[in-house]
């Protein structure tokens, strides 16, 4: 992977590929995920998505991204480990698949300089109208997140979860510091992450790294100080006493049941492989017990998998179930645990499972969200495992290895969400 | 073995239809890692009544075809899932309106996952005891639906527009509906909908054209199939009654749908696909977010960045929709009115405008191009027989004249109706 610093403030990697029929630019903004400023930074998001001094209402951006043939530009926001970023995704069809189009890559990267270093701004503070506007936008999708069941227990859980404010809070923020904000604390937050937030940039598509350096060397990207370099994943220490919650909505027939579990292990350590295939094993894949025994076998619950993240150190199930199987389900869900514990897979489903990894692996490959993804991974992470050292380590994981990291799931927390009676 | 090439698109698309009837499309895409393949049948959820080989009707319970589509994986000694697991391959299936399709991909054992997906779907097993546990699990499913807000609001729009009609119903039917479902009827369906020349395979990726043709060849060459003459039954549609339906549930905020029904207008094949891309253009003119109207609703607050429209062509079903999440309805009701009875007004001086939509949309039509399952899924061969990259050509040559004609043929006379959730 070849890197290049823009403007001692930024790093570069350029994707040349012809394998696919778009031109894509990524350009992330990261910092320590702090609950006082993810509200911030969250409707920081919704406004450069919409406004710019040059484009400035939902209307003139759409017209803009018209005329850059059905351009798609979003912004996100989201966590991974304990950072929080501040995405802004850009992609159009390839400029070769149009006819007589070569000034457009640079009016690309013109539209994405104006959309995020110069907003519509008056005196210190965001265009008040506009900012009124995203406020409650951003507060309405806070609001529904209620109305999905399964995005509504997986932030339960996280807030039974983690320890530290800043992870417990959903990465769009709370509805409460939200209506509180005003618009020139949210310019300030924007300030801020221009000057002090980790800023990497991908590019891919049919594009060379000279002429796309040369583009962005004209870029604001403000210079950096030589900041310590944060930790990007989290650990925190395990729970003396797991921490259980059980909710009542009304108009809901089926209940959640979510449960977490911490692997006490570091990021990188040789064991993440075997890790990887034990989640698989138990609820990672069609083959494992989680869905065999209990779905398919026991009718005990209708969606049921689970989930290892390697960026925080836990492992979630999350099932979706008839309120009266609740407990049995519960019950059958650490019997498979402790079987995978005892050792009791077999090998053929081992193999399987470890087939089906390395299939996902190589199928990121077919998709440049992913390829982008994994690039900011490993920009963030200064972590990279090749190719093909991946596929041994996954090969190599014995029946053993898996058996010791499924007798290191210690149990933290479980959230219930039931249909009120 | 037919070839076409899409020059412009740098696609080729590779066609064969065996002697027992299985059509096989192929897209080769050499750069990429995976393989994807598809098996699918016309058969999906509006099909009611049928018969074969000139017999009786025969009465198909709603959610029928989704209940066929669950039990096929499951097999004598083996789930078919399990085996496409153990090859390492990713495995699915979908049932909708119009088609039931079993896929998988992998980026390796290619031809044994193939091989084994034709297989089974080819053998049907079905028992009174794996029918009866099935009626258990699928019960569950129609209520995970029931618990999704936008799920209700979307099929609280259809009953809405076409009252008790079949794309009214639940795909998976109701937990009353699955317990006809006999074994006998499952092996009759399949029997008519599942035999070769009702199917269609396609496989987009990394793959040999030749070597992939020849393992179909030898595959299909060991069965023996019956051919089975179907006759179709069409549905005749009740008129709407209700002009406003409003339901309670549990929203933090209202969700609202409204729908235009376009009867007596059946387009089929490639003008199907034409009328698809002209309306998703006119309702961009009319209604999308580069227009005065959207930027008006945005900034008072009626809408938001969910508001959508979208155009469906199912059969003889045709309706135009629009969704949104709004305290607002009441004034959104009028907004949306008011543009429609102004229609023709509103697209005068507008052939710019449309110029850069047609460009737009063909822009975004490449970008779908980047998936093998969009390639594979997306391109309407079910329904008009057009796939992605066709679909791409018929937007080179659309005019603003077809624009007007077809916005006539949907705007004038247009009764608006609409489904609102609410708590």
């Amino acid at each position: 992977m070849k890197k290049t610093i823009i403007n001692k403030g930024a790093k570069l990697v350029v994707l040349p590929t012809t394998q696919f029929k778009t031109l894509h630019i990524a350009i992330d903004f990261s910092t320590l995920a702090e609950a006082k400023s993810i509200s911030a930074r969250a409707l920081v998001s919704y406004l450069t998505a919409v406004s710019s001094a040059k484009y400035k209402n939902q209307q003139a951006v759409a017209k803009k991204t018209i005329d850059l043939y059905g351009a798609q530009y979003q912004t996100d926001v989201f966590r991974i480990g304990q950072m929080h970023h501040v995405r802004y995704t850009f992609q159009m069809p390839a400029p070769t698949y149009l006819s007589d189009e070569s000034q457009l890559l640079k009016d690309a990267f013109d539209f994405l300089q104006e959309m995020i270093f110069n907003p519509l701004v008056e005196n210190n503070a965001f265009d008040e109208e506009t900012f009124l506007n995203e406020q409650k936008s951003l507060i309405n999708e806070l609001v529904s997140i209620k109305d999905d069941k399964n995005q509504y227990a997986i932030a339960k859980l996280r807030e039974l979860t983690y320890d530290s404010p800043g992870m417990q809070m959903a990465a769009i923020g709370n509805k409460e510091d939200v209506a509180q904000l005003t618009s020139s604390e949210v310019y300030k937050a924007y300030i801020d992450m221009l000057h002090h937030n980790m800023m990497n940039i991908v590019v891919l598509g049919d594009v060379d790294h000279v002429q796309v350096s040369q583009i962005l060397n004209e870029w604001p990207i403000v210079a950096h100080q030589d900041e310590k370099s944060v930790e990007p994943f989290y650990r925190q220490s395990a729970k003396q006493q797991p921490k259980e919650l059980v909710d009542y909505q009304i108009d809901i027939n089926q209940a959640m049941l979510t449960m977490a579990y911490q692997i006490d292990v570091a990021p990188f350590d040789n064991q993440r492989f075997a890790i990887l295939v034990m989640n698989s094993l138990l609820g990672g894949t069609p083959l494992s017990k989680l869905f065999m025994n209990v779905r398919e076998k026991e009718s005990l619950a209708y969606s049921i998998y689970s989930r290892w993240q390697q960026d925080t150190g836990f492992l979630t199930i999350f099932a979706g179930l008839d309120s009266e199987k609740v407990s049995q389900a519960d019950g059958m869900i650490k019997t498979q645990i402790k079987a995978l514990q005892l050792g009791d897979f077999d090998h053929k489903t081992l193999e399987a499972v470890k087939q089906s990894l390395i299939n996902d692996y190589l199928s990121r490959h077919d998709s440049p969200l992913s390829q982008i993804e994994v690039t900011f991974s490993q920009l963030l992470t200064a972590h990279e495992t090749s190719e093909q050292k991946w596929i041994e380590r996954i090969n190599a994981v014995t029946a053993q290895e898996v058996q010791q990291v499924a007798q290191m799931l210690s149990f933290q927390s479980r959230y219930i969400l039931l249909p009120e009676v | 073995m037919k070839i076409k090439h899409y020059l412009k698109l740098k696609e080729d698309l590779v066609t064969e239809t065996l002697d027992n009837g299985l059509k096989i499309v192929m897209i080769p895409k050499l750069p990429y890692h995976k393989t994807f393949a598809v098996l699918t049948t016309n058969y999906g959820a509006l099909e009611q009544k049928f018969s074969i080989n000139g017999g009786s009707v025969i009465d198909i319970p709603a959610g029928t075809a989704h209940f066929l589509e669950h039990k096929l994986f499951e097999k004598k000694n083996e789930d078919a899932f399990t085996k496409f697991g153990e090859l390492g391959a990713d495995a699915n299936a979908f049932t909708n309106a119009f088609q039931t399709s079993y896929l998988f991909s992998t980026a390796q054992n290619f031809i044994p996952a193939l091989i084994h997906l034709l297989d089974f779907v080819q053998t049907p097993y079905f028992t009174e005891k794996t029918v009866a546990k099935e009626q258990g699990i699928i019960g569950q499913e129609i209520q995970m639906y029931d618990d999704d807000p936008n799920w209700a609001l979307y099929m609280g729009l259809l009953n809405t527009l076409y009252p008790g009609a079949a794309i009214a119903q639940d795909i998976a039917g109701t937990q009353n509906s699955i317990l006809k479902i006999t074994p006998e009827l499952l092996y009759k369906l399949h029997s008519a909908f599942y035999q070769p020349n009702q199917l269609t395979l396609h496989i987009v990726g990394h793959f040999n054209p030749k070597e992939i043709l020849a393992a179909i060849h030898d595959n299909q060459d060991k069965k023996n199939f019956k051919a089975v003459k179907i006759t179709h039954y069409a549905e005749k549609f009740s008129t709407p009654n209700k002009i406003q339906v409003e339901r309670h549930f549990n929203v933090s905020r209202p969700k609202v749908a409204f729908g235009i029904r376009v009867d007596h207008d059946n387009v089929l094949g490639v003008e199907g696909a034409k009328r698809v891309l002209i309306v998703d253009i006119l309702n961009d003119l009319l209604f999308g977010e580069q227009t005065d109207w959207y930027q008006d609703l945005y900034s008072r607050g009626i809408i938001d960045t969910e508001f959508e429209t979208s155009f469906d062509i199912i059969k003889s079903y045709q309706y135009v929709s629009f969704f949104s999440e709004t305290e607002e309805y009441d004034l959104l009701t009028d907004a949306i009115q008011g543009q429609i009875d102004h229609y023709s007004k509103y697209l005068e001086n507008q052939q710019n405008t449309f110029e850069s939509l047609r460009k737009a949309t063909i822009g975004e039509g490449i970008q779908k191009l980047n998936s093998l399952e969009n390639i594979a899924l997306q391109g309407d061969d079910v329904l008009f027989g057009t796939n992605l990259f066709d679909k791409i050509e018929l937007l080179q040559d659309l005019t603003f004249d077809d624009i007007l004609v077809t916005a006539d043929k949907l705007y004038r006379n247009a009764t608006l109706q609409r489904f609102l959730l609410r708590k």
